[in-house]
């Protein structure tokens, strides 16, 4: 597969969509009480928000859970945040925060067989249309924790993988060799499926 | 399929999937306003002082109200360390009796509430979110020490464990990941006069005194300056025992030049390329009143050591010494100890051990290496040298009579640099040059690189110019391992 003019970035060929990066400003317009900031910033971010819940929690309700209340702290900490330029990172790690606070407290009900907590044909429990859902179902199946939640933020967030590393607080080398042993899981995962079919 | 096939997949079903809660959210958002108003006292100092004018705090904690005299008696002592150091005196049903200001820093804190009446966890939530608030906690000074004075050890465990709650809670919605470090400190009256003598708190005091028992070459007069994020990067990598603490979490170091830097500025300095050496250390301390890098490494037979600055890479100090008994292999002797009984047969070595080791680095092109084994064989009349270079082993077998070179062995060797934990001292910058350069590529697009920390070595992909390149790049040396060219189709 060939992309014309794609020019490189170091750290990957691969593009996260504009939508991912969220503007920071709406952030300190959030702090100043204007609601449409709210609307604008979820919108930049949902799918990084429940992606990143999804990969901790590996539940759709907990994720979607994760998710209302990570928008919640968002507009309680509005006024304290420092405008560093990394609000994403920022953002990820209130979801780490919650998430982990989440797992714990449901230590044991969380941990059920995957097959149960997350089945991905049910609609009820994955408001999905028919739409594909082959890699996440790898990702959830296949990946570790770790693995799971680099891949994930990786496919969503935008962010590098030095800032992966500072958010999970997990050492740069680990980082990238987890990230890479997940693609080569998540290949082998799509070739079986491929042949099964 | 590409990786890059599979991450924009990933993305896409995960948007998919994302379910929306907009409505519900801008439903939430209002109902909390409204609730604000009912909101218990700890959560309405939470939500002020977070940003909001500090006089807030001074009406809120005047409007709590005060107890009455019978409160007075202090029953605990919390200490409170950033770099503001602030002791909170609270009675029995935990209300702060007295707080008080140990340097400048902690007084601009402090001038701002009234903390007397008010029930512990609230006051520390204010003043860490006022610190939080004046840049004394960030991302680079993250590090918070909690030490608490209760002769009841259980009493202790349980303020330590609620405050360190606490603290993480008004955290939590910050962009700074704390390192909190909770420790009981124990009624020593040493220690309390060290504390007053150096200004500063018992808790930083008794973290100190940890540090130089565990260290006898500090003294505590050299650690009172330091802060304590400072303080806590260095007891992590003296393994301070955690005894009678509790810790979570870990110290930035982000404002301080990483160990792959330093190594990287003392090998510079030495002359040496990585490749060269083989064995290398790098740890953290602190030396004559500023953070440095200790760097240690052996390349040939000489063992380098440096401090280099850990704000600026420069050089502090070096040293260097023979390495005589290093002896990465484990076996063997050590250099040249076992050339004995020359000339005792019938044969005779017309050629010195030195020159046969001679002939050995030149005909392997290493300039130095560290001498495993040199061994003469009197029956054979040849030298047996085995040495190490870069991520080398070498085997050799000069003739003593004439030097030349009888066989040679190359093997790459799991380099000590793997064991030691930092193991990769090139940098995926340095390596994405090198692969570049070696490639003759100054435009790259669709690049690509992975660390594989099985083999320690970097994967490269990356296309230009109608051709995909492939690289393996050795993550302790920088060597290529692996190189490939191909049209892209």
């Amino acid at each position: 597969m060939f992309l014309t003019g794609l020019t490189s970035t170091f750290k990957t060929s691969f593009k996260p969509d504009k939508k991912n990066i969220p503007d920071e400003k709406l952030i300190l317009s959030l702090a100043d009480g204007d609601s449409q900031a709210l609307a604008e910033l979820y919108s930049q971010t949902d799918s990084a928000v429940y992606g990143f819940a999804l990969s901790i929690l590996k539940d759709h309700h907990a994720a979607e859970d994760v998710m209302q209340e990570t928008y919640l702290k968002i507009i309680d900490a509005a006024p304290g945040y420092t405008p560093l330029g990394k609000p994403m990172a920022w953002i990820l790690t209130i979801v780490k925060n919650l998430a982990f606070m989440k797992l714990r407290a449901s230590k044991g009900e969380l941990s059920v067989p995957l097959d149960e907590s997350f089945d991905l044909t049910d609609s009820s429990d994955f408001p999905a249309k028919t739409v594909d859902r082959m890699v996440l179902s790898g990702v959830l199946s296949r990946l570790n924790d770790e693995e799971r939640q680099i891949v994930t933020l990786f496919a969503v967030s935008g962010l590098k993988h030095r800032e992966i590393s500072s958010v999970m607080g997990i050492p740069l080398p680990t980082v990238l060799s987890k990230y890479r042993r997940a693609l080569t899981k998540l290949k082998k995962y799509m070739e079986e499926e491929r042949n099964e079919k | 399929m590409k990786n890059k096939e599979i991450l924009s997949r990933l993305s896409v079903e995960i948007r998919n999937a994302t379910p929306d809660i907009s409505e519900r959210l801008s439903l939430r958002s209002h109902e909390k306003k409204t609730e604000v108003i009912k909101m218990s006292k700890s959560n309405k100092i939470k939500k002020w002082i977070i940003g909001a004018s500090a006089a807030a705090v001074i009406a809120l904690a005047a409007g709590i109200g005060f107890a009455g005299n019978q409160y007075f008696s202090v029953a605990t002592v919390i200490g409170i360390d950033v770099n503001p150091s602030i002791e909170l005196r609270i009675n029995k049903n935990d209300t702060v009796v007295k707080a008080l200001a140990l340097n400048s820093d902690a007084q601009i804190i402090l001038d701002e509430m009234k903390l007397k009446g008010v029930d512990c966890d609230v006051a520390v939530n204010a003043l860490i979110g006022s610190m939080l608030k004046h840049g004394y906690i960030d991302e680079l000074k993250n590090s918070i020490l909690i030490s608490v004075d209760n002769p009841d050890a259980r009493k202790s465990a349980e303020l330590e464990e609620r405050l360190m709650n606490e603290i993480n809670s008004i955290l939590s919605g910050s962009s700074v990941e704390p390192a909190v470090m909770a420790q009981s400190v124990s009624d020593d009256a040493s220690l309390k006069n060290l504390a007053e003598q150096y200004g500063i708190s018992v808790g930083k005091a008794t973290l100190i005194q940890k540090i130089c028992n565990a260290d006898p070459t500090k003294t505590f007069e050299s650690l009172a300056g330091l802060s304590v994020n400072d303080l806590y990067l260095i007891a992590e990598t003296k393994s301070i025992s955690s005894e009678g603490s509790v810790t979570q979490g870990s110290p930035s170091s982000a404002s301080y030049i990483t160990a792959d830097e330093a190594e990287q500025a003392a090998l510079s300095h030495a002359g040496i390329s990585a490749s060269d050496v083989s064995f290398i250390t790098c740890e953290l301390d602190f030396d004559d009143g500023i953070m440095v890098y200790e760097v240690e490494f052996i390349s040939g037979s000489t063992e380098y050591d440096y401090d280099i600055n850990a704000l600026d890479k420069s050089v502090l100090k070096f040293s260097t010494e023979r390495a005589d008994n290093y002896n990465p292999s484990g076996s063997g002797s050590s250099s040249g100890s076992s050339s004995s009984g020359n000339g005792s047969s019938g044969n005779s070595a017309s050629v010195t051990e030195a020159e046969a080791q001679q002939a050995a680095f030149s005909h392997a092109g290493v300039s130095g290496a560290t001498v495993v084994k040199a061994e003469y064989d009197r029956d054979d009349n040849k030298y047996e040298i085995e040495f190490i270079a870069g991520s080398y082993k070498y085997e050799y077998e000069i003739s003593a009579a004439d030097g030349r070179v009888l066989k040679s062995e190359k093997e790459a060797v799991k380099s000590s640099v793997s064991s030691s934990g930092t193991a990769y001292s090139v940098s995926a910058d340095e390596a994405r040059q090198k692969a570049l350069s070696h490639a003759g590529v100054t435009d790259p697009y669709e690049f690509e690189i992975d660390y594989d920390r099985d083999d320690n070595k970097y994967e490269i992909e990356f296309k230009s110019g109608g051709y995909e390149y492939s690289y393996d790049i050795n993550a302790a040396t920088g060597e290529i391992i692996k190189s490939e060219k191909e049209r892209d189709d």
